[in-house]
């Protein structure tokens, strides 16, 4: 029998389409195809722009990003290349500069980004685009974050030599009901223009008149009045377009970032929360690739007023003879205690909300379990999508709740209401809701024996109640959610809470142990971990491991309409992604 | 290193007993006492001022730096925009402003920024300066006044109103938003 | 027919009129009667039984070099249509003439316009282009009715539509008007505004009209004056075509000679074989009396000046003075200047130079589109400092500002209006420095200038 053939060896993995590049000296490799931009970015060069932007296409007009190239002039055939130090060929540099913006690298190819040349390009290109821009910087809301103060003093010349007069265009248009139009402190670098044809499908502003006089507005008849207008803000380089919601509020330079998640939907778009000691000013987007890009919905980045609201609940309040007397945290808990102790399962209800972070509801399942209640569910919410970022789930914590819960949110209402209409719950716990905006009526709810409701805002469910608790916004939360995609993210505590109100997670956690559970968690760290043992999704995580970024927990058939044609077009060359 | 033996000085018999440090010292002493009842009598200048009986006010040097207050302009514009660089800079965060929006049916509506509230503790404030150097738009200066009192906390935070009033007009400085259309 | 021109009209003895031939001639017609007579769209014929390469190695063979002012050898753009090329091709006829100076292509269009059409239809049938398309500025509308009828009338002649000829060719030609822009004679700008967007020129790379040009398809566009040399290239063959003219600058160029001569005008001649002396002197009869020549522009306003004592020194060791140089591309581009468009500007010594200056500042700073900073800053920028030194409100170093602005804007812009705009000041202050210098104000240095400025410093304590 003839010896059986051994199997083809496996074939070896093609290499990488890399180019050689030197980089202010340094030989490094690059994708084939990478933009010279993008290369000197990894390469730790900043190279400044302003048209440029990875998401939409480039059009290269700024002409900030010149910089000086060279390539390896073709020898004359037969003859071999010459070489420099590092056996690479020589770079023969053009006298003439190019953008970075929108060539790719090429093999052999030299940058400089700190030559004479470029910098003196750049000294001239900066010089340009201040001569007709006005003296506004005092009065300006981008003062603090305007890439023309940075690039200005980082490669301007430092000196004006202009003495004419400065084109004036209209000042303080009024363009959409959120955003505001600077024509003087324009730039023309079209990045507003491109985003809103190419990613908001709205194609409502434009360049009107020509040369020096080149103005930009809205068509005529059309308002800068999508949902998604305020992104156009974020990515002006100047103090051109800004928000009407922040107009004068406050300096960027006394702001604090931090990491959040947006309430308004279940897509959890990644943002940062400005503020300043506990008031919130602004919110902006954080770029998340599996997420929302660099992008965020009008709506819910304005959803934060309430936060710092007058109507804010500051104190455990305790209903004496009908009306509401503050009282202690201590008490107020024992108060919610004696009410619920005792009491048979099945006469008890507690209606939590999907806008609570996990470990919230972690606290919920476990008070649930010692109160002995199957009647546990959440208030769902389901809206419109849009075919941009905009879930239809307009829940920030669905999944979660599903998943710590243990069934589907509104699944148990309808058995809810029932009981409460028929006079048979004697405790009903409304945690994060205002139950008569839910859908539940008031003559049932009054017949409730003790209705204890913790939220954040004074609303008519708390007016009901027996016991009120205070509890903390989402921007004073520090937990995790998981969105409709199945991504597990966090949130980090922008503000505090005012007055007395407290932690909701701690609050939960005390009327654990007051029902009769045990204590032993301190901080979220710790009940995430708690978390991450019980829950099987959660397997190996803990809360420092969720990262910035979230990580998948979950595997759902969602799609984000908005990144999938940005990886169109990524896959088009059009733009960088 | 070589080890340099240091001689003791060799003192006299009087310098060994302090006698002759005694006298000098006595001396100094004298001298001073001498010069005292000399400007007593009138015949040296004295150097302390007694104040508050003399002040020094009309020898204030030009660079003096007194109590900060807002100006306006001769159009009686208020100069101050609500920039908030001074608020940024003061050392001691002395200084607190709420920006507004000028209405657009103001003559000034063009410059489109007013503080709404600007308020200078002055018990924190420490006569630094800073707040005028940073001013981009010459509101803010530090005048000659530097006897600033009050009864009671709240009177020592000087607000916007005050702060014009103590700063008046002003008139010489740079108008960059004056109309030439 | 036998040729006769209009009296007076007469081209002078040493022009070669080739594609003038038919200008101001008696009894010729923009009709389609009047070319078919003289011989017309036999070339047409001719070429549609050749082979599309073959063409395309003629019009290489005879060196034939853009008439529309950068001068790039028309054979070899046509070549670079990428052979693996699956998508429309077009061609485009730009006649959007606004360069200051040039006014030949505007009697191509209203006289002789089955000439441009001739030529046109050859070349979409070596490039297989179906569709052509004549961009004509808007400030001439009596050209584009001209020149639609003789598209109507070349279509009911069968020269133009489906199977052209019985070739089995279809060519469509149509025109667009322009809308008052100099921008669109830029050869992306021009093809940005065909597709009815605001003519911003495209960078280059990635776009060169050759691959992704008009609707993202390759596309050539080509000078009216080109395309019309293209039939006699056919008419004579590429090798026959290329003894006229002077080696690597072959054919035959129509100068537009303008400014104080005592005949200004047309007038086609041999490339390179008239010198500028013989322009100024022989075709246009001298300079006005008593005047002595000053500075020549001699190839549309973006070309560098010429100083009339300036010595230039060519590559093989020779000086030469500015009436020696002969009007051919290598040449002039050797003096430091440019053959361009044609567009001969003499100015005399009543000219103030720095008052032209400012007039053409002012042109280029109404021109610009505005896509790129450099050149929207700085061309208002430059127009606003030449006024101020023509209204004598001046200093001198305000001439160096402007040298200094007009070398910011060169070389950083996305097409070449970057160098139209700045290589005029450039010049004209290397050339005519202490000319400008005088007349500035020194006493002006550092003082407040601007009426904005002043009513700012009005209450400066002194």
């Amino acid at each position: 029998m003839p010896a059986p053939e051994a199997a083809p060896a496996p074939a070896a993995p093609p290499p990488a389409d890399l180019v050689n590049v030197q980089i202010d000296g340094v030989w490094l490799k690059f994708p084939k195809g990478t933009r010279m931009i993008e290369a000197c970015k990894q390469a730790k060069k900043e190279v400044p722009h302003y048209c440029y932007h990875p998401k939409l296409s480039s059009p290269g007009n700024c002409r900030m990003c010149l910089v000086e190239m060279g390539m390896p002039p073709r020898p004359a055939p037969g003859q071999e290349p010459e070489k420099d130090e590092h056996g690479m060929p020589k770079i023969g540099w053009m006298p003439r500069p190019v953008i970075a913006c929108a060539n790719t690298v090429a093999e052999g190819m030299g940058i400089r980004t700190e030559s004479t040349l470029t910098q003196e390009v750049r000294k001239g290109v900066m010089e340009f685009l201040l001569i007709n821009h006005p003296l506004d910087c005092p009065i300006c809301d981008q003062a603090g974050e305007c890439r023309l103060q940075e690039f200005s003093v980082e490669h301007g010349k430092g000196e004006s030599r202009f003495r004419e007069e400065k084109v004036k265009k209209p000042k303080n248009v009024d363009i959409g009901p959120r955003v505001r139009l600077d024509d003087e402190r324009c730039i023309m670098c079209s990045r507003c223009i491109r985003f809103t044809a190419e990613i908001a499908d709205a194609p409502v502003l434009g360049f009107t008149e020509r040369g020096s006089y080149t103005t930009l507005a809205v068509h005529p008849g059309k308002r800068l009045e999508h949902n998604y207008s305020l992104n156009t803000v974020d990515i002006c380089p100047v103090g051109a377009l800004t928000s009407n919601d922040f107009r004068f509020q406050q300096r960027v330079w006394f702001l604090t970032e931090t990491n959040s998640i947006c309430q308004g939907c279940g897509r959890g778009c990644n943002m940062e929360t400005h503020a300043r000691g506990d008031t919130i000013y602004r919110q902006t987007p954080r770029e998340n690739n599996d997420v929302n890009s660099n992008w965020m919905c009008d709506r819910g980045r304005l959803d934060f007023h309430f936060v710092n609201s007058e109507f804010r609940l500051t104190d455990p309040m305790v209903k004496n003879q009908g009306k509401h007397e503050v009282t202690s945290w201590k008490k107020a808990i024992q108060a919610v205690a004696n009410a619920a102790v005792g009491v048979k399962g099945e006469e008890i209800a507690i209606i939590a909300s999907a806008r609570m972070t996990n470990e919230e509801l972690f606290f919920v399942k476990q008070l649930a379990k010692i109160l002995g209640t199957e009647n546990v569910d959440v208030i769902p919410r389901l809206g419109e999508g849009d075919n941009y970022l905009s879930a239809a789930d307009k829940n920030p914590n669905s999944n979660g709740a599903k998943l710590i819960l243990g069934s589907e949110p509104g699944s148990k209402l309808a058995g809810i209401t029932e009981l409460m209409s028929r006079g048979r719950l004697r405790v009903v716990l409304a945690l994060g809701e205002n139950l008569l905006k839910c859908g539940f009526e008031r003559r049932d709810l009054e017949k409730i024996p003790s209705l204890v409701t913790l939220h954040i805002l004074a609303n008519a469910s708390a007016e009901l109640s027996q016991i009120v608790l205070p509890g903390n916004a989402y921007a004073e939360k520090r937990g995790s959610m998981i969105n409709v995609t199945g991504r597990l993210q966090r949130m980090d505590r922008a503000v505090n809470a005012p007055g007395n109100a407290r932690d909701t997670w701690e609050i939960l956690r005390d009327l654990v142990v007051a029902c009769g559970g045990s204590n032993g968690l301190h901080s979220i760290e710790d009940v995430f971990s708690r978390l991450a043992a019980e829950v099987p999704a959660f397997q190996g995580l803990s809360f420092a491991k969720i990262g910035d970024l979230g990580v998948p927990v979950l595997e759902t058939d969602e799609k984000i309409p908005l990144l999938e044609r940005e990886k169109e077009r990524k896959a088009k060359g059009i733009i960088v992604g | 290193m070589a080890i340099i033996t240091v001689q003791r000085p060799k003192l006299a018999w009087h310098e060994k007993a302090f006698i002759s440090t005694l006298f000098k010292g006595l001396k100094i002493t004298l001298s001073h006492a001498l010069r005292t009842f000399l400007q007593i009598a009138g015949k040296k200048p004295k150097v302390t001022m007694e104040y508050p009986e003399q002040k020094w006010d009309d020898q204030l040097p030009d660079y003096y730096r007194g109590a900060p207050a807002l100006v306006t302009d001769e159009h009686e514009r208020e100069r101050c925009v609500s920039c908030q660089l001074c608020e940024f800079i003061c050392p001691p965060k002395a200084i607190t402003i709420t920006p507004g929006e000028i209405p657009s049916d103001d003559p000034w509506a063009k410059v489109e920024k007013r503080p709404k509230e600007f308020e200078i503790d002055m018990i924190r404030c420490i006569y630094c300066g800073m707040c005028e150097e940073v001013c981009p738009e010459q509101a803010i200066f530090l005048r000659k006044d530097y006897a600033i009192t009050g009864l009671s906390r709240k009177e020592m935070v000087h607000d916007k109103k005050r702060l014009y009033e103590i700063g008046g007009q002003r008139v010489g400085l740079v108008n960059k938003w004056n109309e030439l259309k | 027919m036998a040729i006769q021109y209009i009296s007076g009209k007469e081209p002078h003895a040493r022009e070669k009129r080739l594609i003038f031939k038919n200008i101001d001639r008696v009894g010729f017609t923009p009709s389609i009667d009047s070319f078919l007579e003289d011989g017309g769209y036999e070339q047409l014929k001719v070429a549609l039984k050749m082979e599309k390469s073959a063409i395309i190695n003629e019009v290489k063979a005879s060196g034939l070099r853009g008439r529309g002012g950068a001068g790039f050898p028309t054979g070899v753009k046509w070549g670079f249509i990428p052979p693996t090329n699956t998508k429309p091709v077009y061609i485009i006829c730009n006649a959007d003439e606004s360069e200051p100076g040039t006014f030949k292509d505007r009697y191509i269009l209203h006289q002789d316009p089955h000439q441009l059409l001739e030529g046109m239809i050859i070349a979409c049938f070596a490039v297989n282009a179906k569709l052509g398309y004549i961009y004509i500025r808007e400030e001439f509308p009596q050209a584009a009715i001209i020149v639609e009828k003789a598209i109507a009338e070349a279509r009911a002649k069968g020269f133009l539509g489906k199977d052209i000829l019985g070739s089995g060719f279809d060519c469509e030609l149509y025109v667009h008007r322009g809308a008052g822009a100099y921008i669109c004679g830029e050869e992306t700008g021009l093809i940005e505004s065909l597709e009815g967007k605001r003519p911003y020129p495209r960078i280059k790379p990635p776009y060169f009209p050759a691959a992704l040009g008009l609707y993202m398809s390759p596309t050539i566009v080509n000078n009216v004056e080109s395309l019309c040399h293209v039939k006699h290239i056919i008419q004579m063959g590429g090798a026959e075509y290329a003894k006229l003219g002077t080696p690597n600058n072959t054919g035959t160029r129509i100068l537009c000679v303008s400014g104080d001569v005592q005949k200004p005008g047309y007038y086609e001649v041999e490339v390179g074989k008239v010198t500028m002396g013989e322009v100024i002197d022989v075709l246009c009869g001298g300079m006005k009396p008593g005047r002595k020549l000053k500075a020549i522009i001699p190839g549309g306003s973006s070309s560098k000046v010429l100083r009339a004592d300036e010595k230039f020194k060519l590559k093989d060791g020779r000086e030469i003075g500015i009436m020696d140089i002969p009007m051919d591309f290598d040449t002039m581009a050797a003096c430091g200047s440019m053959a361009g468009s044609g567009g001969v500007i003499i100015m005399d010594d009543s000219r103030s130079m720095t008052w032209v200056i400012n007039n053409l500042n002012n042109f280029y700073a109404h021109e610009s589109c505005g896509q790129c900073t450099p050149c929207r800053e700085g061309s208002l920028w430059m127009k606003k400092i030449s006024d101020r030194i023509v209204s004598g409100e001046a200093s001198p170093d305000d001439v160096d500002s402007l040298e200094s602005v007009a070398n910011q804007i060169e070389g950083k812009t996305i097409c070449a209006f970057g160098e139209a705009c700045s290589w005029p000041t450039q010049s004209f202050i290397k050339k005519f420095r202490d000319e400008m210098k005088g007349d500035c104000k020194p006493e002006l240095v550092g003082e407040i200038v601007s009426d904005e400025g002043k009513v700012a410093a009005a209450g400066l304590a002194a």
